[in-house]
């Protein structure tokens, strides 16, 4: 059965089974839902920007240049998991793989930024998550979100790990399609992040 | 691979591995039983406490567990879990599928919900239950001495999880299993209405995750959320509170409503009236629900205009819920209308809700909220609607369903004796509540004090509450005696109207053999009125594909649990361990192909008959 | 760039099925991926800067990137989720509804607290 779908794919291999619908609007219906658990962080984060708890202000914490490079590099692992998905539309699984693997590497170069970032808080200005409930309502926040990466890259190496040998067909389309679709996710909140938490942070 | 199937399986292993919605269906209906008995033994606990003033039977301490966990175990675990049973056991055979769409992650939110519920159970044994309340305020639950909170936080988290989850598989399953024929418009009321409800666990739930989230974080990591001193807010776990648990409140009801919309029809011999105005009032409910949360607020002091706002919004929620009142009673109108006890049940419902609805509307007027607010008179708006309504609803489709479920019939003669007893028990615990707030009884007081008028109110309810403990007794007995010696029940023992009726009793594990070809709204009554014995089939006979079964959701789950249990004695390498688990489980599922396997044709009994 | 090798050794088998019709769209829809990336990373510049130049006031400032912002999920949602797309509708109500309660949260614990 695989090897004739190997030959022709359907315009949509990510829904071109049951299964792959279900997987595919189950996903969408997943994410509907993280829209509400990361809306609610970000109003619990709204709510208690201000208590600072004497401590440091953001205003007084955040660095732009740093917060601008991270935006670059997950917008552009946005693009290249765009790539990746219109790779997959017209079957080129090499291709898409190789998107996948940017992707993925600009993911972790994020990462490391966040954790640097992270560390530098903590050490050099004692901003901690029980310093003041700003702090707590902060590292919540862009924690959740910085979990949501790590799982993200994890999930794509593992995909690309199981299937690199076995090519392009109707099971394995829609696995790489919900993770891009993941992807893009986690890129709409981290839009917001840096409006709401960094840009604003620097407004007052 | 096929062979699989007809290897002899160990029943322990069957059902722990299972992935059979009927199964997994009848999984949660006895967990949420046991839960609902043990809410209600908890309940008596209180009432006879309550039974004279001054009483000294368990204490305040013991009481404030107790009252916790009688309303936690209520609405999480034995509720939620029944519902979902009913979804699990009747949803797939409404709409003419072979199985939900993702029968894994089915089995998974099934054993991430017992293992919740283990969990916050297991306080009881390890030094003391949670004791803040169902709604678990800060910063009384942040400051609760002791792990009791703990394990209400982590035990609702990963309930939680699985009951979001179930939520996504039916609404998928909804939007992508149906029949060929079986289009929106055609679907029977249960099923709009589970679907409009599963819409309000994805988008309800997670406000909850993030609130119960926070909590953990302030208890167990010292972070300061809701600690004012340190610029916290408690107001805010109100808010997430709320905005997740008055759409809970209709996820609750919104199923039950579906289940009388379709016994009542059944034994009216009628079909629904207004099915368009149902299913339109249902989902203006659900939208509705999502804005009048405040309404459990209004004495916080968020002034007037959101007072008003959210008062405004409330009361526009009692009109959908007043047309379904009077579509049920035109469906009743010019029926020839019977009354084995699901009916029974399902027409005590119309009153004994009303008069909770009434009572909503009264306390949607802020300015008199001020009055009701956290006294006895919410207490009994609250019961009339979740007892009168959702348990009510329960009780009727668990009489209505059971021969489809088991293949039995249950003793109508003790059903009716449950009926009855728990119908005056109920009115009688519960209508004198209204008086007890209104003279100004607290809610959540362990005592209260002689010569102020509320000896005799607080002595009927707690005879309602034995009787209602009376009539739960018979139920058991009744369903002991069925599973003994039940009559065997016929396929459509009711004369119904909806497509699980067609199919033998209990459904065969395949559901349908050949899918059926659906022909409009109660599609099994326009057959029989055709003078069709079955369903007409959309598709030829052939090999249908069942999915394999799988012990990783349990493994998951049990990954979690250990998770959680050693998260709050803080040991953390424990912790990590139990969450390594679910992770290797989820990797496992992911890496192995699952390709389920095949009944053969040939295998398949005649004329769609008899399962096995 | 390894993935630029990779574009240039699809073999011929593997474009084999793609028919004309389907080559134009895709190549169609490379550009405009390409367009709203520019247009996003441009979005993105102009709510950095709007921050960092004291030229604007503050309460316009948190308008101002709040609608970039908006924008920028309009672009993710449709240009790079394809929500546009067909078979897109019952994505779109979960989405939706999901923002109108994203949006009701935000509100609460941000203006309605005390
Ligand atoms: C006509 C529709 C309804 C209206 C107008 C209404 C209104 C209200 C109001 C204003 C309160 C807050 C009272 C206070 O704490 O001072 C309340 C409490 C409550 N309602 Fe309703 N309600 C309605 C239907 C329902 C339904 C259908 C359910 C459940 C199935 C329900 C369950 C509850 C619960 C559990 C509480 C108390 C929560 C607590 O504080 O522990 N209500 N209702
Ligand atoms: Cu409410």
């Amino acid at each position: 059965m695989r090897a004739e779908e190997m030959s022709k794919l359907p315009a949509n291999p990510e829904r071109a089974t049951l299964d792959g619908k279900n997987k595919f609007l189950g996903f969408w219906f997943f994410l509907g839902g993280e829209t509400v658990l990361f809306a609610s962080l970000f109003g619990v984060y709204l709510g208690l920007r201000n208590a600072t708890n004497g401590g440091v202000t953001s205003n007084e914490l955040f660095e732009l240049p740093l917060v601008f490079i991270a935006t670059m590099l997950l917008l552009t692992s946005s693009l290249t998991s765009v790539f990746a998905t219109m790779a997959l539309k017209t079957n080129h699984f090499k291709r898409m793989i190789g998107w996948f693997v940017v992707t993925a590497l600009l993911g972790l170069a994020f990462l490391g930024l966040e954790i640097y970032e992270f560390n530098h808080y903590v050490h050099e200005y004692g901003h901690t998550m029980q310093s003041s409930a700003w702090g707590s309502a902060f590292y919540t926040l862009v924690g959740t979100h910085g979990a949501h990466v790590t799982a993200g890259i994890i999930w794509i190496a593992l995909l690309i790990f199981r299937n690199m040998r076995r090519g392009m067909d109707l099971y394995t389309a829609p696995k790489f399609y919900l993770f891009a679709l993941y992807w893009h996710f986690i890129d709409v909140v981290w839009i917001f992040i840096f409006t709401v938490v960094y840009l604003m942070g620097k407004v007052g | 691979m096929s062979a699989h199937a007809y290897k002899k399986k160990n029943p322990i292993w069957d059902w722990l591995t299972t992935v059979d919605h009927k199964k997994i269906g009848i999984l949660y209906l006895v967990s949420g039983a046991f839960f609902f008995l043990l809410g209600g033994l908890e309940a008596i606990l209180l009432r006879v406490q309550l039974l004279y003033p001054e009483f000294d039977f368990v204490g305040a301490a013991t009481f404030n567990q107790l009252l916790t966990m009688h309303g936690t175990t209520m609405i999480f675990l034995a509720a939620m879990p029944l519902i979902f049973g009913f979804m699990n056991a009747i949803i797939p055979l409404q709409i003419g599928a072979r199985d939900v769409a993702f029968p894994f992650v089915n089995s998974l939110g099934f054993w991430l919900f017992s293992a919740g519920g283990i969990l916050l159970n297991l306080g009881w044994f390890m030094g003391g239950a949670p004791d803040a309340g169902w709604t678990g305020y800060a910063p009384l639950s942040t400051t609760s001495p002791g792990n009791g909170v703990d394990f209400y936080v982590l035990g609702l988290q990963i309930s939680g999880i699985g009951t979001l989850i179930g939520g996504i598989n039916f609404l998928v399953t909804i939007i992508n299993m149906r029949a060929p024929g079986m289009t929106f418009m055609r679907m029977p009321l249960f099923t709009w209405s589970s679907f409009i409800t599963s819409g309000l666990i994805l988008f309800a739930f997670p406000a909850l995750t993030i609130g119960l989230a926070l909590l953990m974080f302030d208890r167990l990591f010292g972070t300061q959320f809701f600690a004012a001193e340190a610029g916290g807010n408690p107001i805010i776990y109100e808010h997430l509170f709320w905005i997740f648990g008055h759409p809970e409140v209709y996820i609750l009801v919104l199923p039950v409503f579906g289940m009388f919309s379709e016994i009542i029809a059944t034994f009216a011999r009628k079909r629904l009236f207004g099915y368009s105005a149902m299913v339109f009032a249902t989902a203006l409910i659900g939208f509705l629900g999502f804005m009048v949360w405040v309404h459990h607020m209004f004495t916080v002091g968020l002034g007037p205009i959101a007072n008003s706002i959210f008062a405004v919004a409330t009361m526009l929620i009692a009109v959908p819920t007043g047309v379904k009142i009077f579509n049920w009673l035109f469906t009743m109108w010019g029926g020839k209308v019977s009354f084995p006890t699901a009916n029974l049940f399902a027409v005590g419902f119309i009153p004994s809700f009303v008069l909770g609805g009434m009572t909503g509307v009264m306390l949607s007027v802020p300015p008199a909220d001020y009055q009701y607010h956290d006294s006895y008179f919410v207490v009994a708006h609250f019961h009339y609607v979740i007892v009168g309504g959702v348990v009510f609803g329960l009780f009727a489709g668990f009489y209505y369903w059971w021969p489809k479920i088991f293949g039995t019939m249950l003793n109508e003669f003790l059903g009716k004796l449950h009926f009855w007893l728990f119908f005056i028990g109920f009115h009688l615990t519960f209508f004198p509540m209204h008086f007890l707030g209104l003279m100004g009884m607290p809610r959540r007081v362990y005592t209260y004090l002689s010569g102020q008028s509320l000896d005799e109110a607080n002595f009927a309810a707690s005879i309602g509450a034995f009787l209602m403990g009376i009539a739960t007794i018979i139920m058991v007995w009744n369903i002991i005696q069925t599973a003994i010696k039940g009559k065997k029940a016929g396929n459509d023992p009711w004369d119904g109207r909806t497509l699980e009726w067609a199919i033998s009793s209990p459904a065969p594990e395949y559901n349908f053999a050949q899918t059926p070809l659906i022909r409009g709204l109660d599609a099994w009554w326009l057959e029989k009125r055709a003078g069709n014995k079955g369903m007409v089939p959309a598709e030829p006979l052939d090999d249908i594909h069942m999915p394999d079964a799988s012990i990783l959701p349990f493994i998951m789950s049990l990954g979690l649990f250990i998770a959680g249990l050693a998260a709050i004695y803080s040991m953390w390498v424990i912790a990590i361990g139990g969450l390594v688990l679910t992770v290797v489980g989820m990797v496992i599922r992911s890496v192995i192909d699952y390709h389920g396997y095949h009944i053969h044709k040939e295998d398949l009994p005649a004329e769609g008959g008899k399962g096995k | 760039m390894s993935t630029h090798e990779s574009t240039e050794h699809v073999s011929e088998h593997d474009q084999s099925h793609l028919d004309i019709h389907h080559k134009i769209a895709h190549e169609k829809e490379f550009k405009q991926q390409i367009v709203s990336f520019i247009m996003m990373i441009f979005i993105t510049m102009l709510a950095f800067v709007a921050v960092a130049s004291d030229a604007i006031s503050d309460s316009f400032t948190v308008i101002f990137i709040m609608i970039l912002a908006g924008i920028q999920l309009v672009f993710q949602l449709y240009m790079f989720m394809h929500l546009s797309h067909k078979g897109h509708q019952y994505p779109a109500w979960g989405i939706f509804f999901g923002v109108f309660v994203a949006g009701t949260c935000v509100v609460a614990l941000m203006g309605m607290i005390w």
